[in-house]
C-alpha cells in the first residue's frame, strides 16, 4: 500500500497545491521542444524510507526538494511501508521513479522490464559502486563463523532485500551451504534496523544487512551497524562480523521508461549534479564527501536479475511440492 | 469550526495561486527551445572540417551522429562548430552564437567571467574530483598558506589512499604550495599515522582526501569531537583541466538536461562518447560551477 508522507490533516492542502502547480489538466500534442511537462504536472517519488530511519527519510526529502527546483515542478515522496510497495507501485506506473535496492528492481524488471530503467547509483570516493551483506552474531555469542550458525536462527531483511536476502543467499549456494535447510529456523524481520534489533534481544541467532565505505579487509565505515550505532540505537561494539558477501552493485535510482525523454535526461542530470551543484544539501544527506552518482543502466544489475529469477524459480518449485 | 475551515481554504488557494504564478513564470523560461550549438576542437577528426553546420548539413557521419542524438534528445536544432583548436573555439563563441564548448585550462580562461563548467571527463581509474581537506593543528596559528612548506605537509601514500595522490598533489599546485613538479610531502601509511605526524609536529599540515577525514573525524557524528583540535586550511576539488561550459545565464533545465544526457552517452551510444571525449576519459561527470576557475588562497574552504 502506498502511503502519502504528509500528516494526514494537510493532505488536502497538499492535493490543492498539486492542482494549482500543474499547469494544463490535460495532456496536450507537444507544441514546443521543452513542452513535457503537459504530460507530467508532479513527480511521484518513492521510497521505503520512513520515520523509522529519518536519515534515509531526510536523504530522499532533501532530493525531492532538489528535483523540484530543476525540474520546476512539485516532486512528492511517497513512503511505502515495505519493499514490496515500492515495487508494485512503480511497475503499475503510480510513481515516476523511486530509490529502491537493486534486488527490488530486479522484481520491477521482472514485472515490466524495459519500462523502468535504473539510471543512477552511488559511487565513493575510490571510485566504488559496490557494497557488501554481512552476517552479524552478538559479540557475546559463541559463532565465530557461518558454520557455526548451523541450525541455529537467522533473521533476513526482507524478501526483496538484495544485501539482506537475495545476495547472501546466491553466495551462500555457491558456497555449499543451503540457505534453506543450514539454518534452524529463518524470517524475515522487515527492515534492516529490525532486523539488528531483533538481534539484539535474542531474538535471532544471526542477522544479514548491509556496510559499506571498506571491504571486508579493512573493515566498513558505513552501513546498518554504523548507522544504528550514530543513532545511538546500538553499540557497535556488541555485535561480531562472521560472513561478508559481495561487493554488490549499489542502489539504484529508476524512473519509468514511458515518460518523456526530456523528463528522463532532466532527473538523470540533476540528481547527478547535485553534489556539485548543492554541496550543502548533498552533505545533509549524511553522504560521504566526494561520494556522487554513477550513470548505470540494466546491464550493471544482470547478476542481480538472473539471481532474484532463480530465487523466484525456487520458490516456484517448492510451492508446487518439488525440491526448495 | 466552519470558520476554521474557511481559513485553511483561503490560506491553501492563495498560496495554491502564489505557487502557480510562480511555476508558470518558471515555464515561460525554460519554454523557450533555444537552439544548441556546440563547439569542439574536433576538425580535425572529421571530414567536415572547420566551420558551422546544422546536424542535416554535416557529411561526417560520427559528427553528424552526435548532432542528430543531440537533436533527438532537446528536440530543437543543433548546430556543430569544429575548431582546429580550443583557442578557436574559445574566441568564436559570440561569432558562432555557441552555449556549450569544450575548453581546457589553457584557453578557458577568456570565459571564466561569464561562463560556467558544467562537466568533465571522469579518469579512466574512476577517480573523480573528489575534495581534499588541508589540516593542521588549532594550537599552531602561525602555520597559514601563505607560508606552508610542501616538504612540512603529510599524506597517504599506501592502498587505498595512494589513489588519491596525483588529485592531493594537483589542488597543492592549485594553490600554489607546491613550487615544481619534484617536491614532495612526508608519506604516512594510515590515516591515524597522518594524524599522528600532525600531532607530533613531524610535519606542519596533513592533506587527506574529504571521505576519509569525514570518517575518521565522525563527522556525520552529531556529537563528535575527534577533529576539534584541528583547523581546515583548504576544502576543494582540484580544479579541472578540461570541461564542457555554458554560459552563465543557461536555464537549469538545460543545464540538468546536457548533463543527463551526456553523463550517458558512453551506455547509450559508446561510439559517440568516443569521438566527443577524445579518448581521455571513461566518462562525462557533472562539475561544480567553478572548477575551471583559478585558485586562490584567500578563498580555500570551497563548500
Amino acid at each position: 500500500m502506498v502511503k502519502i508522507a504528509v500528516p494526514q490533516g494537510l493532505v488536502s492542502f497538499a492535493l490543492i497545491l498539486v492542482t494549482a502547480c500543474s499547469g494544463s489538466s490535460e495532456p496536450t500534442e507537444r507544441q514546443h521542444a521543452d513542452d513535457w511537462r503537459a504530460e507530467i504536472s508532479s513527480i511521484k517519488y518513492g521510497s521505503t524510507a520512513s520515520e523509522e530511519d529519518p536519515i534515509a527519510l531526510r536523504r530522499i526529502e532533501l532530493a525531492a526538494e532538489f528535483l523540484s527546483q530543476a525540474a520546476g515542478i512539485p516532486v512528492r515522496v511517497y513512503q511505502t511501508s515495505d519493499y514490496n510497495g515500492t515495487v508494485q507501485a512503480l511497475s503499475a506506473g503510480q510513481l515516476q521513479m523511486a530509490s529502491m535496492g537493486a534486488g527490488a528492481y530486479s522484481n520491477v524488471d521482472s514485472q515490466i522490464g524495459g519500462l523502468a530503467d535504473p539510471i543512477l547509483a552511488e559511487r565513493n570516493s575510490y571510485g566504488q559502486t559496490g557494497y557488501y551483506s554481512t552476517m552479524i552474531v552478538r559479540a557475546d555469542s559463541p559463532y565465530q563463523s557461518i558454520e557455526d550458525l548451523k541450525g541455529k536462527t537467522l533473521a533476513y531483511v526482507d524478501f526483496n532485500s538484495t544485501s539482506g536476502y537475495i545476495y547472501p543467499r546466491w553466495k551462500m549456494d555457491e558456497q555449499g551451504i543451503n540457505p534453506d535447510t543450514f539454518f534452524g529456523e529463518a524470517a524475515m524481520a522487515g527492515k534492516s534496523t529490525q532486523a539488528v534489533l531483533a538481534l539484539s534481544n535474542g531474538q535471532f541467532d544471526a542477522t544479514i544487512v548491509n556496510a559499506h565505505s571498506g571491504t571486508p579487509e579493512t573493515g566498513f565505515s558505513m552501513g546498518t551497524i554504523k548507522r544504528m550505532a550514530r543513532q545511538g540505537l546500538i553499540d557497535e561494539d556488541e555485535f561480531r562480523i562472521v560472513w561478508t558477501a559481495g561487493p554488490i552493485p549499489r542502489s539504484p535510482r529508476v524512473v519509468r521508461t514511458d515518460l518523456p525523454t526530456e523528463f528522463q535526461d532532466l532527473i538523470r542530470g540533476a540528481l547527478a549534479a547535485m553534489p556539485y551543484d548543492a554541496p550543502q544539501a548533498y552533505a545533509k544527506m549524511a553522504r560521504l564527501p566526494g561520494s556522487h552518482y554513477r550513470p548505470v543502466d540494466r546491464r550493471f544489475y544482470e547478476e542481480i536479475i538472473e539471481m532474484r529469477t532463480k530465487e523466484i524459480e525456487r520458490h516456484r518449485r517448492r510451492a508446487i511440492g518439488g525440491e526448495g | 469550526m466552519r470558520m476554521l475551515y474557511r481559513a485553511w481554504t483561503s490560506l491553501a488557494l492563495i498560496i495554491a495561486g502564489a505557487l502557480n504564478f510562480g511555476f508558470a513564470d518558471a515555464q515561460e523560461t525554460v519554454f523557450e527551445a533555444q537552439p544548441l550549438v556546440v563547439s569542439l576542437p574536433l576538425a580535425t577528426q572529421t571530414t567536415d572540417g572547420e566551420g558551422c553546420k546544422s546536424a542535416s548539413n554535416l557529411v561526417d557521419p560520427t559528427a553528424k551522429a552526435y548532432a542528430q542524438y543531440l537533436e533527438s534528445r532537446f528536440n530543437t536544432r543543433v548546430t556543430l562548430c569544429l575548431f582546429n583548436t580550443i583557442g578557436e573555439a574559445v574566441e568564436a563563441v559570440d561569432k558562432t552564437k555557441t552555449n556549450f564548448i569544450w575548453v581546457d585550462e589553457e584557453s578557458g580562461g577568456p570565459l571564466l567571467e561569464t561562463w560556467r563548467s558544467s562537466m568533465t571527463l571522469l579518469p579512466s581509474n574512476g577517480i573523480g574530483r573528489t575534495p581534499f581537506v588541508l589540516f593542521r593543528l588549532n594550537s599552531q596559528p602561525e602555520i597559514n598558506l601563505e607560508n606552508l612548506s610542501m616538504s612540512r605537509i603529510g599524506f597517504l601514500n599506501q592502498p587505498p589512499h595512494q589513489l588519491h595522490v596525483d588529485a592531493a598533489r594537483k589542488i597543492l599546485s592549485d594553490y600554489d604550495l607546491m613550487a615544481d613538479a619534484s617536491e614532495t610531502g612526508v608519506a604516512s601509511s594510515t590515516i591515524p599515522a597522518l594524524f599522528e605526524a600532525v600531532q607530533k609536529r613531524d610535519v606542519d599540515a596533513a592533506i587527506l582526501e574529504a571521505s576519509s577525514w569525514a570518517i575518521y573525524c565522525g563527522v556525520l557524528d552529531a556529537d563528535s569531537t575527534a577533529c576539534d583540535g584541528y583547523e581546515i586550511m583548504i576544502y576543494d576539488r582540484p580544479s579541472a583541466s578540461h570541461a564542457f561550459m555554458i554560459p552563465n545565464d543557461t536555464a537549469l533545465e538545460r543545464h540538468y538536461r546536457l548533463i543527463g544526457v551526456h553523463i550517458a552517452l558512453h551506455l547509450k551510444r559508446p561510439e559517440l562518447f568516443e569521438w566527443v571525449s577524445q579518448g581521455i576519459g571513461s566518462e562525462f561527470e557533472p562539475t561544480e560551477a567553478s572548477a575551471m576557475v583559478p585558485k586562490s588562497i584567500d578563498n580555500p574552504v570551497a563548500f
